[in-house]
């Protein structure tokens, strides 16, 4: 009896030290496996094949006696391959690896993965891994953060920045904890609805946010690009990011340029012409659609939205071109990127005119442009590079062009076709 | 000194060793065109470095893990940014030879260690990559260092050929490299690492059989192919 009791209660430990021992690996970004290799046992052709399709989606290596890839060498000797592209696909490590790096290109300054998780990369990650439509990136209404419950005991006293106003709103301490102690952003990030702002009239309030736009009004994203300046980089840069457009393939310079803020010299170095052939084209477009932030400023380290008034760097320097008359007076935009050439390669498919931040994001995921500028990101994730030549852009067209016609648009459809692409991969499967 | 020594030896080997890699595909038409330039021109970049580590030995997470990625965090400037090709450096090697070091200590060290016991006076031996071989401080704390050293004395010589040391050594090195660069050996590259444990064992210093261990464990981690994508 006494033996029974012992045998139950050492189990009931073992369990228990078990389960712990779970929870907490599976908080970590990268959960390690560990298991013993068969040289004695060529590799087969499959289990090589496999590691390409894994390293493509995960961006990282595991023992060739990873039970993963063992599953993944199953599916492709019975030639079920896209079987064996889901196995990485839900792999906590495509999110925590592929899908942040991705992420943080988008949501950086500088264009680079050398930057921590912020919240623009945490609620890219969660898209990615909820299986959301890609439009909710730029019109969501909602932001992703840590969920402690989703945390092991020992680890939850750690996580301790979590609060919305000090560590969400007005610093990026609540996601650099992400760093710091190792989490894995598939497992412990939680969606809120409603993003949230710093009440201006009392600052250590948080607000729910007028004109949210996805990730454009995430404190990262305004921290670096409205951050000084004349706004005139969140135009650029959610042109550049979200439709794959850096501003000199959309420059225009035959299109109204009344929007043209004062500030634009109109004689620099006394010369019209100047302004005329290399100063209005890029300008005409992109200040017809500034209006969409005339309310934002990111300054004394928090993104500010004044519902009352216009932004004073919106109509800098009046001295400048004092006859010019116009004003930026409200949020309104009226898109000038719409005609010629600009029209076939953005695709518009919505109105192009507008108020506010959420109207403009709406036009830039219904445009056609939209979708493939995700399969150019998906590409150079996954395939490590950007494409190039005429065979890979035509891979990133066909799949933008698929992409397109979908009415659920996740990101993981993307990921999935390009890990199947010789192309893509360099690899016959 | 002598630390700055064996550094130097690693990068020298690793280098060695990639440039063998190069070798042998270019002598073998098939594998060749198999991997594609697209596929070559890739290297893992920044942190992705310290979670390939983590990850293809199975290191588990701990303080000494966090201490790697620490020295990774403070070198991520030397550590490629882009992932291309051209974007490797001297900085870059020393990073992934320094990296590589500290993870396969850890592997050595600590997993190794753990996975070699003596239960009811037998030798149980569940290593991964150094089974059968004498590790002196690697050896199981606490346990009979002198039965585990009769049994895995590399210099004894009352084996059979088929079990030598240096075979263990040679399976050794064979696993890691299928772990760590997801191909098999080749000869030639096998040749190489197998004569700098050989230098490392015959030189007869203190824990000879534990730093044989961490130079192949090194030279395999930090060589082209275990940071290729």
């Amino acid at each position: 009896m006494y033996k029974i009791e012992s045998l139950i209660t050492k189990i009931i430990a073992f369990s228990i030290l078990t389960i712990s021992i779970n929870v907490s690996a599976q908080t970590y970004q990268v959960i390690p496996n560990s298991c013993l290799e068969d040289i004695d046992t060529p590799l087969s052709e499959e289990i090589q094949k496999a590691r390409s399709i894994w390293m493509a989606l995960t961006g990282t290596t595991v023992p060739m006696c990873d039970d993963r890839l063992k599953r993944m060498e199953i599916y492709i000797k019975k030639g079920d391959f896209s079987k064996a592209v889901d196995v990485a696909l839900k792999d906590p490590l495509h999110y925590n690896i592929r899908v942040r790096d991705m992420a943080a290109r988008i949501c950086s300054r500088d264009v680079t993965f050398r930057t921590e998780v912020n919240d623009c990369i945490a609620t890219i990650v969660g898209i990615a891994r909820d299986g959301l439509d890609v439009a909710d990136v730029v019109t969501g209404n909602f932001y992703y953060r840590i969920d402690l419950d989703k945390l092991s005991p020992t680890k939850r006293p750690s996580v301790n920045r979590n609060s919305l106003v000090n560590d969400i709103l007005r610093s990026n301490r609540h996601y650099e904890q992400i760093n710091d102690h190792q989490l894995s952003m598939y497992h412990v990030l939680k969606k809120e609805d409603g993003q949230q702002i710093i009440d201006l009239l009392d600052q250590s309030r948080a607000r729910p946010a007028i004109d949210p736009a996805g990730v454009i009004t995430s404190r990262a994203f305004m921290e670096a690009h409205a951050t000084a300046g004349t706004n005139r980089r969140m135009v650029q840069m959610s042109f550049e990011q979200f439709l794959c457009k850096p501003i000199t393939d959309w420059a225009d310079n035959t299109v109204s340029d009344r929007f043209v803020g004062r500030d634009v010299d109109r004689k620099p170095g006394n010369d019209p012409q100047k302004y005329h052939i290399t100063c209005k084209g890029c300008h005409a477009p992109m200040d017809s659609m500034r209006g969409a932030f005339a309310r934002v400023d990111f300054n004394n380290n928090f993104y500010r939205y004044s519902l009352t008034s216009i932004q004073d760097k919106m109509n800098r320097n009046g001295d400048t071109n004092p006859d010019l008359f116009f004003v930026v007076s409200d949020d309104s935009y009226d898109s000038q990127a719409i005609y010629g050439a600009n029209a076939s390669q953005f695709g518009w498919r919505g109105y192009t005119k507008g108020s506010g931040m959420s109207d403009l994001a709406q036009m830039i995921a219904e445009s056609r442009a939209y979708n493939s500028c995700w399969a150019k990101h998906a590409f150079q994730s996954a395939c490590g590079r950007a494409p190039q030549t005429d065979e890979e852009m035509a891979v990133v067209d066909s799949l933008g062009a698929s992409f397109d016609g979908l009415n659920q648009r996740p990101l993981s459809y993307l990921y999935k076709k390009l890990a199947l692409n010789r192309i893509c991969l360099g690899v016959d499967l | 000194m002598r630390s700055l020594k064996l550094l130097t030896l690693i990068i020298i080997v690793a280098f060695a060793v990639a440039c063998s890699e190069q070798k042998v595909k270019d002598s073998v038409g098939n594998q060749a065109t198999a991997t594609s330039a697209y596929k070559t021109d890739r290297i893992l970049h920044g942190e992705q470095v310290a979670n390939n580590l983590v990850n293809s030995l199975g290191l588990k997470n701990s303080g000494q893990i966090d201490n790697m990625y620490d020295r990774a965090e403070s070198a991520r400037l030397l550590l490629s940014e882009s992932g291309n090709y051209d974007t490797i450096t001297g900085g870059y090697l020393n990073v992934m030879t320094e990296l590589s070091e500290a993870a396969c200590e850890h592997l050595v060290f600590d997993l190794e260690r753990g996975r070699l016991q003596i239960v009811d006076g037998e030798v149980e031996d569940n290593r991964h990559y150094f089974r059968g071989i004498w590790l002196e401080n690697a050896a199981p704390g606490g346990a009979d260092a002198s039965r585990v050293n009769a049994d895995y004395e590399y210099t004894t010589s009352n084996y059979s050929a088929a079990y030598s040391p240096k075979i263990r050594y040679q399976r050794a090195v064979k696993r890691l490299a299928r772990t760590l660069w997801g191909r098999d050996i080749s000869a030639t590259e096998e040749t190489e690492i197998m004569a700098l444990i050989q230098t490392t064992l015959d030189a007869g210093a203190a824990n000879k059989g534990y730093r044989a261990a961490i130079i192949a464990c090194t030279t395999i981690a930090s060589s082209f192919d275990s940071v290729r994508q």
